[in-house]
Parts: C-alpha cells; sequence; structure tokens
C-alpha cells in the first residue's frame, strides 16, 4: 500500500506541481530571421504561434531581441517573455545578406547547442531584403505566414528548383569546409516572399547570389 | 522438458541493456560497435564453454568456489561497482530527458525517480527482471527497427568519410564502456542443463551491436559524420529526420522512448545484482567460516 501511495506521488513530482514549466509555458516558433548591422550587433525577428484557446484560430505574434553573438541573441530572445522560445516547430530561418558575409559557423553552432531546434530546419538567405522584413511579410493564402513559408520552400525543394539543404547537410558542409549553396528569399513590390536564386557559400561564407527570377 | 522462458529472458535483458548506449555512442564508432559486439559474441561463447566444462550453474556459484575472504571481497566490489553504474546509468538518461524533452525537470529529480522505478523492477530478483524483459525487448526492438527502416530514403552514404569508415581505435571504449555491462548479466548465466541459454544469451548480443551500430550508421548518413559529431545524441537527433503524414511528426521521441526503456532496464539490471550481492554477504556473515558457501 505505501508503494502504491509513493506511485501515486510521482506524477505529482514530475510535473507543474514541482514549479517546472510545462508545454503551456512555451511558445513555439515558425520562423525566425537574424541580420547584423554595421557595429556587428545580431537582430533576431521571431514569428510565434499564439492560440487562446484549443479549438481558436492560431494568429502569428512578432518579437524582437538584440545580442552581441548568436548565443547571447538566443539567451536574450528566451528572456524576453515569460514563455521560453520553442524552436521544435520552426521550420524556416532567414539570415542576412550582412551576416551571411561575415560568416555562418558562430550561428549554426548556437542552432545545434539548442536542444529544441529540429535539425530539418532550412536556412535560407535574405536577398536584396531585411531578413526582419521577409519574417513579418503577410502570407497570400489563409494560413500563417510562417506555414506559408515552409510549405513553398519544401515544395520548390521538391521541385528541384531550390537547394534542398536543412540544417543538417548545411551543418555538415560547413563543419566540413565544402561549398554549398542555400535558397535565396527576397521580398516583391506588393510585400510577398518569394524565392529567387540560391546563395553560395565558400569556406563557410556568403560568396554571392546566383539564378533568380528577378535577376535574370 | 528445458524452461525456455528464462534463458529467452535473459537474452532480451542483454538486448536492452547493451542497446541503451545507443542513445550515447559517437556515431563515428558504429564499425567499432560492430567489431566489439563481434568479440563480446566470442567471450560469451568462451564463457558458457567454460561454464560447461567446469560445470558452474552461473557466475555466483563461480564466486563461491573461490575461498571465503576472495568470495566475500568479490561481492563487496561487484555490489559497489554495480550501485555506482546504477546511478550513473539513472543519471545519463536524466541528463537526456533535462536536456531534450523535458527542461524544467531538474536533473536530480529525474535521476532519483528512475531509480526508484529501476528499484521497483528489480526488488523481486533477475528472474522477474527477465520475464519483464522479454516484451520490453520486443516493444524496444520493434521501434528501433522500424525507426531505421523509415529512415533509409533519407540516408546519404556519401556523407560518411572515411574517418567514419575506418576508425577501429575505438573498439575497446566501446568494449568497455558498452559491452562491459554484459558481465553482469553473465553473473547469472552459465550451464544449467534444465536452461539451455547460450542461444539466446548470444542472440541477445548480436542483436544489441547491430541495434548500436545500425543507429551511429543512420546518424552519420542521414546527418552527415560532422553535423553528428557536433551533437551530444546524434542517434536520437537523426530518428527525427523523417515524419509520416500529420500524425507521426515527432519520430524522435518514439525512439528515444525505447533507448529510455532500455536504461530503464540496466538500471534494474544492476540493483538486482546489488540486492543479489547483498543477500550473499549477509548469508555469509551468519555462516561459520567452514561450511560450504550458498549457492
Amino acid at each position: 500500500m505505501k508503494r502504491l501511495l509513493l506511485l501515486c506521488l510521482l506524477p505529482l513530482v514530475l510535473t507543474g506541481c514541482a514549479g517546472a514549466p510545462d508545454a503551456g509555458d512555451l511558445l513555439p516558433i515558425l520562423t525566425a530571421g537574424v541580420s547584423m548591422d554595421a557595429d556587428g550587433g545580431l537582430e533576431l525577428t521571431t514569428e510565434a504561434v499564439r492560440q487562446e484557446e484549443l479549438e481558436g484560430t492560431a494568429s502569428s505574434t512578432y518579437l524582437t531581441a538584440r545580442g552581441d553573438s548568436p548565443d547571447d541573441l538566443f539567451a536574450q530572445a528566451d528572456a524576453l517573455t515569460a514563455n521560453s522560445l520553442y524552436f521544435s516547430h520552426a521550420r524556416t530561418f532567414i539570415i542576412d545578406e550582412s551576416l551571411a558575409r561575415a560568416g555562418l559557423r558562430p550561428l549554426v553552432g548556437s542552432l545545434l547547442d539548442r536542444g529544441d531546434v529540429r535539425l530539418t530546419l532550412r536556412l535560407a538567405v535574405a536577398r536584396d531584403a531585411e531578413a526582419d522584413d521577409l519574417v513579418r511579410a503577410e502570407a497570400v493564402a489563409a494560413q500563417l505566414p510562417g506555414e506559408a513559408l515552409g510549405d513553398l520552400l519544401d515544395l520548390r525543394a521538391e521541385q528541384g528548383d531550390l537547394p534542398d539543404l536543412p540544417l543538417s547537410a548545411a551543418a555538415d558542409a560547413l563543419l566540413a569546409g565544402a561549398d554549398f549553396s542555400l535558397p535565396a528569399l527576397t521580398l516583391t513590390d506588393d510585400g510577398r516572399v518569394l524565392p529567387d536564386g540560391q546563395a553560395d557559400f565558400r569556406l563557410g561564407r556568403l560568396a554571392g547570389f546566383s539564378g533568380g527570377d528577378t535577376h535574370a | 522438458m528445458p524452461d525456455r522462458v528464462f534463458p529467452r529472458g535473459r537474452g532480451a535483458l542483454l538486448f536492452l541493456i547493451l542497446s541503451a548506449d545507443a542513445l550515447l555512442l559517437p556515431s563515428g564508432l558504429w564499425l567499432d560497435a560492430l567489431a566489439a559486439g563481434v568479440l563480446a559474441l566470442l567471450i560469451g561463447t568462451g564463457w558458457f564453454a567454460l561454464a560447461r566444462k567446469y560445470r558452474f550453474a552461473d557466475g555466483f556459484a563461480l564466486l563461491d568456489r573461490l575461498p571465503h575472504g576472495a568470495a566475500r571481497l568479490a561481492d563487496g566490489l561487484i555490489l559497489v561497482l554495480a550501485a555506482l553504474l546504477a546511478v550513473r546509468t539513472a543519471f545519463d538518461l536524466a541528463g537526456f530527458l533535462h536536456e531534450m524533452a523535458l527542461p524544467g525537470l531538474p536533473v536530480w529529480l529525474a535521476g532519483g525517480v528512475l531509480l526508484l522505478c529501476a528499484g521497483l523492477l528489480a526488488r523481486h530478483g533477475l528472474p522477474a527482471l527477465a520475464l519483464w524483459a522479454v516484451p520490453s525487448a520486443w516493444a524496444a526492438g520493434g521501434v528501433i527497427a522500424l525507426s531505421l527502416l523509415l529512415s533509409l530514403p533519407d540516408w546519404s552514404l556519401p556523407r560518411l568519410t572515411l574517418s567514419t569508415l575506418l576508425a577501429p581505435a575505438g573498439l575497446f571504449r566501446v568494449q568497455g564502456t558498452v559491452f562491459g555491462h554484459a558481465l553482469f548479466v553473465l553473473l547469472f548465466t552459465g550451464d544449467d542443463p534444465d536452461l539451455p541459454q547460450t542461444r539466446a544469451a548470444l542472440t541477445g548480443v548480436a542483436c544489441a551491436a547491430l541495434a548500436l551500430a545500425l543507429s551511429g550508421l543512420r546518424a552519420a548518413a542521414v546527418l552527415g559524420t560532422r553535423c553528428a559529431a557536433a551533437l551530444p545524441y546524434p542517434a536520437y537527433t537523426a530518428a527525427g529526420v523523417f515524419a509520416i503524414g500529420d500524425f507521426l511528426q515527432r519520430s524522435e521521441a518514439l525512439f528515444g522512448a525505447a533507448l529510455s526503456l532500455c536504461f530503464l532496464a540496466r538500471a534494474a539490471l544492476l540493483l538486482a545484482v546489488c540486492r543479489a550481492c547483498l543477500n550473499r554477504l549477509r548469508t555469509r556473515r551468519k555462516q561459520p567460516v567452514s561450511a560450504p558457501p550458498a549457492v
């Protein structure tokens, strides 16, 4: 009987009764974008999903954080609200051209260190646009913008129009010192996000863009 | 008629306790895991050959043939070693749960709860644990096999570098850290005409070596050698690269649960060893020195 009572108490210890955060305390992120200013400071813009009720419609909310390094950036972003940012549902991570030219290794290292980042996350580079603007762009379809962008990149990668390089493959190429290409994204005049060729990397740094309809 | 339930249970237990390390093993050591598995099979075969030749029913019976003081010392050393390894096993799993699944759950609390669960599993000794191990091994082995099978389209063999294919230096590391745990199962196995257990035990070791090697190979082939080397749990991460429709989006969670079961089995086995050693030490204390030791 004592053992049974002990076993009944265990679930209480494992859940929120011990003060531990549960799934409701996490803020799921769909898309994130990071840019670098002239002083080397980083800015992270994230599209988080907010859903007030289980049956209610989900909506996007945007958060911005600043930091000196990728690790600091994620720490600042996590400290923005009482809810921890949760990247497990993130589908796209957009990198500013200036940061891509400075080198991806620190950022990719920070992403690999985060336990909640899935390696199927797609990296993309902003071309002639700010990463922040791309993250905040509206979706044409009745979808969350991050969902729509993730679906578009998946479809184009399947069709072979864009480099199919999830975070795992990009990180492996980066760590091996190999050349690789990431999809490039741009913003149209009417505020839509469109794939626009590819960003070519050499030794972990952006060497230039190639292809793309708007640059043909 | 020979009882085949308990031998099968011992084989299942061997599979569970050895497969647990698929979670922690660096993916670059997949070939070493395979080689260490072959070596463990040879050691196991040798053990059963010795048991037949010298007619001992299990490892404890062999220890009983030592002088009284030496046997007590051996029991004490095994007890301490098993207890330390049980704590380490529980806290390895607790660290994994804290980092990848339940960040709000303190490691010490998770480790304590896991030790308690393992203790409850081990409280009736090895026979009960072996019975529990059979369905658990089918469940864990089935999930591991299914996960490996479903991720096959995502394998990219060009991502395997030569350093992954030719790294036999880790053989002894794998032999010590992974297959060393099999020695604790051997304490409960030997030559018993009513319980023919050689085939079941060696099958358990062979399946575990295969699960370890394929999990490491999958991690390197799916994530790339260097990316896998940069991750704390590459086999677990690699299990999440595929999704089936909208209903199985987090396949790594199932893989992690299967390996957690393996860790729990290992901690329970080590605590069962502690329990057996404690009982033997107590029994010896009550016996006069000249009396034959209990089996």
